[in-house]
């Protein structure tokens, strides 16, 4: 994959014309990565309810 | 909805977080950012359209509102509550350490930012900056109603650093508002994104989230 595009100009010489696109796909991947893992840590971050059902004052769960 | 509803806060509970020129300043920067990003990259991708023009005058929005939020935030706005502090180093840290299940003092409550949304504004504000100061280089290329190209102001492979400066940038935009646009629509921030649309934050939220020692916003100033 490369990083740059070049071009030849007129004189021959390999000259910079920008970034590659192909990054493009990078970019997004690792905006959607990001979210991915941060659902996964606030999932697993959250806090937990306690796990016992409470006792109502007339006795039913 | 009751008018004591916590979620919704009567007017008289609730604390002004962006004032009004703040808010338009967001949404006018978000409608240029996404022009922006619609102009670049849908011709890479296969959609082809005449989008030179489309593309420069969404830009020079963005830069003009870059200018005003720059000026605003520097002479009318408390430009320190954006800055990285000791407080939030320690904060980080503690909060960390309590992630990993480590015994230690929970970390303080913010000011008006947490850590994460002052990384993501500096992280984004220099990308910006780059993207607005390439791209008024690269308008010496094209013809406009005021001037007239003229591509002779820097050499071949200067041109190439700002068009790979601004082509890398733009795409790490495209990083940034994937993150932004997804905290934005998570259920437990939407307190916030409430407050860019309507400007407030109940006073319930306030002291849930904020530090009202670090940021006390009683004169509807931010």
């Amino acid at each position: 994959m490369d990083l740059f595009r070049y071009a030849t100009n007129a004189y021959g010489q390999e000259v910079l014309l920008g970034a590659s696109w192909d990054l493009l796909w990078w970019f997004i991947g690792a905006g959607g990565a990001f979210i991915v893992l941060h659902i996964i840590y606030a999932a697993v971050r959250r806090p937990k309810r306690t796990g016992a059902p409470q006792m109502r004052a007339g006795g039913n769960a | 909805m009751t008018r004591s509803d916590p979620k919704r806060g009567r007017a008289d509970d609730r604390v002004v977080r962006h004032l009004l020129p703040d808010r338009l300043y967001h949404w006018t920067m978000a409608a240029s950012a996404l022009a922006l990003l619609f102009t670049a990259f849908a011709p890479i991708l296969g959609w082809k359209f005449e989008w030179v023009t489309a593309h420069w005058i969404a830009g020079v929005v963005l830069a003009a509102v870059v200018v005003f939020h720059i000026v605003r935030a520097v002479a009318w706005q408390d430009f320190w509550s954006m800055m990285v502090g000791f407080q939030d180093i320690r904060d980080a840290w503690r909060a960390m350490r309590q992630t990993l299940g480590q015994v230690g003092p929970s970390p303080d409550k913010p000011g008006k930012y947490p850590l994460p949304q002052k990384l993501y504004h500096w992280a984004i504000a220099a990308i910006v900056l780059a993207l607005v100061v390439t791209g008024l280089l690269m308008l010496l290329k094209i013809d406009t109603p005021f001037w007239r190209r003229n591509p002779y102001w820097f050499s071949d492979s200067t041109w190439g650093v700002i068009y790979a400066t601004h082509d890398l940038c733009a795409m790490a935009t495209i990083t940034l508002v994937m993150v932004h646009i997804y905290f934005a629509v998570r259920p437990d921030k939407f307190w916030i994104t409430r407050s860019m649309l309507r400007g407030w934050i109940t006073r319930q939220e306030y002291l849930s989230h904020h530090d009202p020692k670090r940021w006390a916003p009683s004169d509807g100033q931010s």
